[in-house]
C-alpha cells in the first residue's frame, strides 16, 4: 500500500486558517468550509514510479444549493507544493469517482492534500459536506 | 478474447454514414436494402464543417444564425407541445431535467464521449433539416482558446440566451493549457475520457452555471451553450484521436452499446450503437481544426492521410474490458421466438450477491447471450427483463424489470460465414440500472436470486416465421470493472 490516510489539516479555501478534517471510518473522509482538506502520506518506492493517476472517490456530497465545487490535488514534498490537478463534480451535488493524473511528478517521500475548494459566493449559511474515500494511487 | 456481434467500425459501410439513417439501427441495418452510393466520396469531402465559436468570421456568423433559428424553431415546437421529439424540451429530456437529473445520459462510465457525440449528431440532423440548412455544423466552444461565451449567447433578446451565473472561464485551471496538456498526453482512450468530463467539461457546466440555471443541471441542454460546450468535449476526442492519432479501444463489449432513446431528423426513434460513433468525425462532419493547450491546429488531412486514418480508426486498439465475475445462468436451450424464454437457475443465490451489491462507480453488470447461429429470419428483435417471469411482447419498456433489448444483423442463409468465419451472435446488454432500480424498490435483496427472461416482438405486428427455433448457447451474467487503465496501449 503506497498511501497511508494519516494526516488532515490544510488551509481554508477562502482564508488561512488551519483546521483538521475528521476521518469517519477506515474508508471516509469528511470535508466541509471549515475541514476543508486533508493530507495522505506517500512513501517513494519502485511501485510509485508505475503509477500514473491519483483516484479521487467522493462517496457523499451535500450541497444543497449546488454551488460550484472543485477538489483541487497538490502533492507536497520538502517546501513544495505542487499543484497536481483538480477535478469538478456535475452536477455540483453528484458523488462520483475520478483521476487525475501524476504526470511522473511524485518522485519522492511526499504528502497528497486534497482540498475542497468553494466558490466566492459561499457564505456561512451555506451548508457543504463532502465525504471521500481514501485517495488511491493506480 | 470475448467476441460479439460485430457492428464494429471495421464492418459499417460508408454508405451507412452518407445514407444517414442505418449506422446507428441494428434494426435498421437488417432491413435496409442498400444501393450503390454514388457521390458517397464528394458527400463526405463536403460533409458539414464544425467550426470555432468566434467572432470576426462570416461563416461562423453564418452557422450562429442558423443555430439561432434552429433553437427558435425547436422552442416553438415544445411549446405547441411538448412531446414533440424535435423540440427542444424533449430533446433535452433525453440527457435529463432541471431538479429531475440525469435521465439517459452517460457521465461517469466508458461511454461519456460516445452517447454524447452520438447526442450532438442527431441533434445536428433535427438543426439541419428543421431550417432546411443540409449544411449547418454546430459551432464549437473551445474554452481554452477563447474562455469567454461568445457574444451572440449574451443577448437577453436572443433565444440563445439562458441565465447563467458567469460568463467567462478566464482563471479556471481546469480549462488552463497546463491541465489540458497533461490529459492531452494521456493515450489512454478510457482515462483521457474520464479526465476530460471530470476536469474541463463538468467544470464549466457548473462555473458557467452556477448554482440555479439549466447549464448546471440534467436539463442542461435547454441552454443553447449547452450543445457548442459538449461539441468542444467531442472534438477534444476528435483531436486526440484524429489529429494527435490516439487510438481508441476496439472491445466489442463498448462497440456492442446501443442506445434507443434519440430521434432522427424527422422525429422518429433510432438506435444507435457505441462502435459506429468513433467515424463520424470523418465521415458525417468534420471540425475546424484549433489548438487545444500546446496542441496546436492542424491543417486538413489530405487523400492519403484520410484513407489511412480511416483504416486506423476502424481498426482501433487493444484496450479491452476486464471480466471480474462471470455467473453462468443457462448452458444451452432451443427457444421458441413465439414464446418468452426465463431462466430457472440453480446457482447458489450468494454467486449473486456481488452482482445485487455492486458498486455503480466502480461496476457494470451485463447479461450476455450467445446463439449458436443467426435466425432464418430477423424481422424482430429480442427484449430482456430481469425478475419478471411474466413478460412478454406486450410488457412495456418503461416496465421497471425491463433491461434493454438486442436485435440480429443477418439473418442465416445456410453458409453461416460471414467474411470467412462463422457468424455467431453474442450481444450485451447493460442491466446495472435496473438492478439498482430493482434493488431500491426492495424488489431484489442481497439474498435474492436473478432470472433473466428474453422476450422476442416482431417489428411489424407479428412474427414472419412464428414457429421458427433458435438455439441458445450460452446465457451468463458478467461483472466489468467501469475500466480506467493505466498502462499503455
Amino acid at each position: 500500500m503506497l498511501l497511508y490516510g494519516l494526516a488532515n489539516i490544510s488551509c481554508h479555501p477562502k482564508g488561512n486558517s488551519q483546521y483538521r478534517a475528521p476521518i469517519l471510518n477506515d474508508t471516509l473522509i469528511k470535508t466541509d468550509p471549515t475541514h476543508p482538506s486533508f493530507k495522505q502520506t506517500v512513501k517513494y518506492t519502485d511501485a510509485l514510479t508505475k503509477k500514473k493517476f491519483v483516484r479521487v472517490t467522493a462517496k457523499q456530497i451535500i450541497n444543497p444549493k449546488k454551488l460550484p465545487l472543485s477538489f483541487d490535488l497538490y502533492w507536497i514534498a520538502g517546501n513544495q507544493t505542487l499543484f497536481l490537478g483538480s477535478v469538478v463534480p456535475f452536477p455540483s451535488d453528484n458523488p462520483g469517482t475520478f483521476i487525475i493524473a501524476i504526470g511522473g511528478r511524485l518522485t519522492s517521500d511526499g504528502e497528497l492534500e486534497l482540498r475542497l475548494v468553494l466558490p466566492d459566493e459561499w457564505t456561512r449559511e451555506d451548508k457543504v459536506e463532502v465525504s471521500f474515500k481514501r485517495l488511491e494511487l493506480e | 478474447m470475448e467476441q460479439y456481434l460485430d457492428l464494429s467500425p471495421s464492418q459499417l459501410d460508408r454508405r451507412i454514414f452518407i445514407k444517414g439513417i442505418g449506422w446507428i439501427t441494428v434494426g435498421l441495418l437488417a432491413g435496409l436494402t442498400l444501393g450503390g452510393c454514388e457521390g458517397c466520396n464528394e458527400k463526405i469531402k463536403n460533409r458539414p464543417v464544425r467550426r470555432r465559436l468566434r467572432t470576426g468570421s462570416a461563416e461562423v456568423d453564418a452557422a450562429i444564425n442558423t443555430y439561432r433559428q434552429a433553437i427558435q424553431l425547436m422552442l416553438a415546437r415544445s411549446a405547441a407541445n411538448a412531446a414533440d421529439t424535435r423540440g427542444l424540451k424533449a430533446q433535452s429530456g433525453i440527457h435529463g431535467t432541471f431538479g429531475g437529473g440525469f435521465n439517459f445520459c452517460q457521465h461517469y462510465t466508458d461511454h461519456f464521449f460516445s452517447w454524447h457525440r452520438a447526442y450532438l449528431v442527431w441533434f445536428e440532423r433535427i438543426c439541419q433539416e428543421l431550417t432546411g440548412d443540409k449544411n449547418f455544423g454546430l459551432p464549437y466552444w473551445n474554452w481554452n482558446q477563447d474562455p469567454a461565451i461568445h457574444p451572440a449567447f449574451l443577448d437577453t433578446n436572443s433565444p440563445l440566451y439562458k441565465f447563467r451565473t458567469r460568463t467567462t472561464m478566464a482563471g479556471q485551471s481546469q480549462t488552463a493549457t497546463s491541465t489540458l496538456d497533461l490529459i492531452f498526453s494521456d493515450t489512454n482512450f478510457f482515462s483521457f475520457g474520464s479526465q476530460i468530463e471530470s476536469t474541463p467539461h463538468n467544470r464549466i457546466h457548473t462555473w458557467i452555471g452556477g448554482s440555479n440555471s439549466d447549464l448546471a443541471s440534467g436539463g442542461s441542454p435547454m441552454d443553447p451553450l449547452f450543445w457548442m460546450h459538449h461539441c468542444m468535449v467531442d472534438y477534444c476526442w476528435a483531436k486526440w484521436n484524429l489529429e494527435m492519432k490516439n487510438s481508441n479501444t476496439n472491445d466489442p463489449t463498448w462497440f456492442n452499446t446501443k442506445w434507443d432513446h434519440f430521434y432522427d431528423a424527422n422525429g422518429n426513434p433510432v438506435e444507435t450503437t457505441a462502435g459506429a460513433t468513433v467515424l463520424m468525425p470523418l465521415l458525417s462532419y468534420r471540425y475546424e481544426s484549433s489548438a487545444i493547450g500546446s496542441n496546436a491546429a492542424v491543417a486538413d488531412l489530405t487523400k492519403g492521410d484520410f484513407k489511412k486514418a480511416e483504416e486506423r480508426i476502424r481498426k482501433g486498439a487493444d484496450i479491452k474490458f476486464n471480466i471480474k465475475q462471470r455467473v453462468a445462468m443457462v448452458d444451452t436451450a432451443l427457444l421458441s421466438i413465439a414464446r418468452p424464454f426465463s431462466t430457472t437457475t440453480r446457482n447458489d443465490v450468494s454467486a449473486f450477491s456481488q452482482i445485487i451489491n455492486n458498486d455503480r462507480t466502480k461496476d457494470n453488470v451485463f447479461v450476455s447471450v450467445e446463439y449458436a447461429s443467426l435466425p432464418a429470419d430477423s424481422d424482430f428483435f429480442v427484449r430482456v427483463f430481469i425478475n419478471y417471469p411474466n413478460a412478454d411482447a406486450n410488457t412495456p419498456v418503461t416496465d421497471p424489470h425491463y433491461a434493454g433489448s438486442f436485435a440480429f444483423f443477418g439473418t442465416d442463409t445456410g453458409d453461416q460465414t460471414h467474411g470467412g468465419h462463422r457468424h455467431q451472435p453474442r450481444f450485451l446488454v447493460n442491466v446495472t440500472p435496473t438492478i439498482a432500480n430493482l434493488r431500491r424498490s426492495g424488489e431484489l435483496k442481497d439474498n435474492s436470486e436473478i432470472n433473466v427472461q428474453l422476450v422476442a416482438v416482431p417489428n411489424g405486428e407479428k412474427f414472419g416465421k412464428p414457429d421458427m427455433n433458435l438455439r441458445l448457447n450460452k446465457l451468463d451474467l458478467i461483472l466489468t470493472p467501469v475500466i480506467i487503465r493505466t498502462e499503455g496501449n
